[in-house]
């Protein structure tokens, strides 16, 4: 666990970071964000003490890391940075083990480690472990660097905008890449950028700085949601949701109180109810609020005898969703059953809200009427 | 007499004078390079020292150097002494500068990034410093090492020996083949030296000084 505590940063009269504290839980990677100047890298670099605050103090796992030795401080930390990070004189290899060698290493476990290491980023170690770092494209220089910021197992990796220099899709490349590895090794990872993409796609919590200050720390689901004001969500770009449609839940989109009735009411009073509220079907429901079934207007209407429970004649194999099903799974769900309402239901069962071909329409059509009002990005 | 048909007379007095002339510069290089390359790191550290310490070389660098010997003489007498302390001397501008100036030239993300993972000020120096200036260093030393072949000729003025020797004793005699005999290989000394240092350079440029171009 990382904790600031109370930071701040003045260079003479200048606040750079003013009274910021915040926790990175063990294995989150938490992205530092915000535009150009608000102190990212100063945050960052705060934690293997390359800056010192002016006040306040960092713990890790709740001791200070001023009450350490500083160069065990950073060799207990990775660090990966944009670029040059790699030393240019000296060959992959060399680059990678450069720490375990001074720490004097058994030299079988370095060799050993350094296979490991170059296959966890992705690169064939016999082909790259002797090449110098001028001899591999900005892409392999990258993982280089973030092989190296493993190499004495740490559990804290800082990185500083490891990927901003690279091509589009190399940058893309390398962000799954490392959503896949974080989410194998698990590691505390602080990660800087001011690509509100690349801070979605990797981020488990994301911290939005503005000059010197934080302005949301939260989920990227929460963020996106509840931006805490116009700042946030003029940042993170209004409809950025829907970049990222998995953010977008059941529980977020679902009619929270749909038409219901008890499975002894009469067929007849369950088309009354249901003419009564312009629905074409009704959820069956016991006291405890389970779901028991479904019925529909159509089916209804053939059922001859009016005063049958309707219980009776419900269909109780509906297919239901959790809350926290995605709106794209719900359409695939919705396109494949060809149903046009399915019920919410937690795990217990009890009924928590219906999602209908209408309620549907309505959240995506938000993302138009949305897109006039906002400047395009 | 014709020049080689002289110098082959008295090659065994040349040799003589040659090797002398060769130790008495090797031995001022060593520790024009051991004082020059010290000063270096440590002005680059102590960033108070630098002004005052190249202000100082470049000053040693503008006295003649016969002025050099003049003055030294008093206090070191006569013979190798004042001569090697001369050479190095005005060996130390160039080794200094060039030590200094490498040290600097390092991106400052390198020198970030080594001391981020984990590195000691130390272990930066001997590890990313020094072998990444190295170059830079090995060129000031060639130029230092050049230009003290051409010294230790003057230094025989107070009696060092070497091949100047054999150059005063000619201007002394008027013997045209005898200075010749001095100047010849002193020349050819030179650009030996200079091609030497060339090949150390080579040798010791990291390699991505050298592919990447
Ligand atoms: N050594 C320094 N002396 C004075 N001011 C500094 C110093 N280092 C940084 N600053 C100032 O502190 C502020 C924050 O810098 P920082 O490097 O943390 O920004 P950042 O958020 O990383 O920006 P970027 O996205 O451009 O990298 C900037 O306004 C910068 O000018
Ligand atoms: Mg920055």
């Amino acid at each position: 666990m990382l904790e600031f505590q109370n930071i701040s940063k003045q260079y003479d009269e200048h606040v750079v970071v003013s009274n910021i504290s915040f926790t990175v839980e063990e294995g989150e990677l938490v992205v530092l964000i915000g535009p150009s100047g608000c102190g990212k890298t100063t945050l960052l670099k705060m934690i293997n003490r390359l800056i010192k605050p002016t006040t306040g103090d960092i713990l890790i796992n709740g001791q200070s890391i001023y009450t350490q030795n500083e160069v065990d401080l950073r060799r207990n930390i990775g660090y990966v940075i944009q670029q040059t990070g790699l030393f240019p004189h000296m060959t992959v290899r060399q680059n990678i083990e450069i720490i375990p060698k001074l720490q004097k290493t058994d030299k079988k476990k370095i060799a050993e480690k350094s296979i490991q290491l170059m296959e966890m980023v992705g690169l064939d170690p016999d082909q790259f472990l002797d090449r110098y770092p001028f001899q591999l494209s900005g892409g392999q220089q990258q993982r280089i660097g973030v092989a190296r910021a493993f190499a004495c197992d740490p559990d804290i990796i800082l990185m500083d905008e490891p990927f901003s220099a690279l091509d589009p899709l190399t940058r893309s490349q390398l962000q799954d890449e490392l959503a896949d590895l974080q989410s194998k090794v698990q590691k505390t990872i602080v990660f800087v950028t001011h690509d509100m993409n690349e801070a979605i796609k990797i981020a488990d919590k994301i911290c939005l700085l503005h000059e010197g200050n934080i302005v949301q720390y939260d989920t990227v689901e929460e963020l996106m949601k509840n931006p805490a004001n116009d700042y946030v969500a003029g940042f993170i770009g209004r409809n950025r949701i829907w970049s990222s449609p998995e953010f977008i839940r059941a529980q977020d989109i679902m009619i929270t109180d749909p038409i219901s009735s008890y499975a002894q009411a009469t067929t007849i009073r369950c088309i009354e109810k249901m003419r009564m509220s312009q629905v074409d079907s009704l959820m069956i429901v016991d006291r405890q609020n389970k779901l028991l079934g479904v019925v529909f207007a159509k089916e209804l209407q053939t059922v001859k005898d009016t005063h049958k429970p309707v219980g009776e004649v419900m269909q109780t194999h509906c297919p239901t969703i959790p809350p926290d099903m995605n709106i794209v799974e719900i359409l695939e769900l919705m396109n494949e059953g060809n149903s046009s309402s399915i019920p919410v239901v937690d795990n217990e069962g009890r009924l928590l809200g219906l999602i209908t071909k209408s309620s549907l329409l309505t959240t995506l059509s938000q993302q138009y009427s949305n897109n006039e009002t906002e400047e395009t990005q | 007499m014709n020049i080689f048909a002289y110098m082959a007379q008295h090659y065994q007095d040349i040799l003589f004078r040659g090797l002398q002339h060769i130790q008495i510069t090797l031995f001022a290089i060593a520790i024009a390079l051991l004082v020059g390359v010290s000063v270096g790191i440590l002005i680059s550290y102590v960033k108070p020292f630098k002004r005052p310490v190249l202000g100082f070389a470049n000053l040693i660098q503008a006295i003649p150097s016969i002025a050099i010997l003049g003055f030294l003489v008093p206090f070191l007498g006569i013979g190798e002494k004042p001569a090697i302390f001369m050479v190095v001397l005005y060996s130390l501008l160039p080794i200094i500068k060039n030590t200094a100036t490498g040290l600097a030239s390092i991106s400052s993300e390198t020198l970030e990034a080594a001391k981020g993972i984990g590195m000691t000020r130390f272990q930066i120096l001997l590890k990313v410093r020094l072998p990444l200036a190295l170059p830079v260093i090995m060129a000031g030393i060639r130029i230092s090492a050049v230009t003290s072949v051409g010294l230790v000729t003057i230094a025989a003025f107070i009696g060092a020996g070497g091949l100047g020797y054999l150059i005063y004793a000619g201007i002394r005699t008027v013997n045209t083949n005898l200075i010749l005999s001095g100047a010849i290989p002193a020349c050819i000394l030179a650009l030996a030296v200079d091609w030497l240092g060339g090949f150390i350079e080579k040798i010791v440029t990291p390699k991505c000084f050298k592919l990447d171009k």
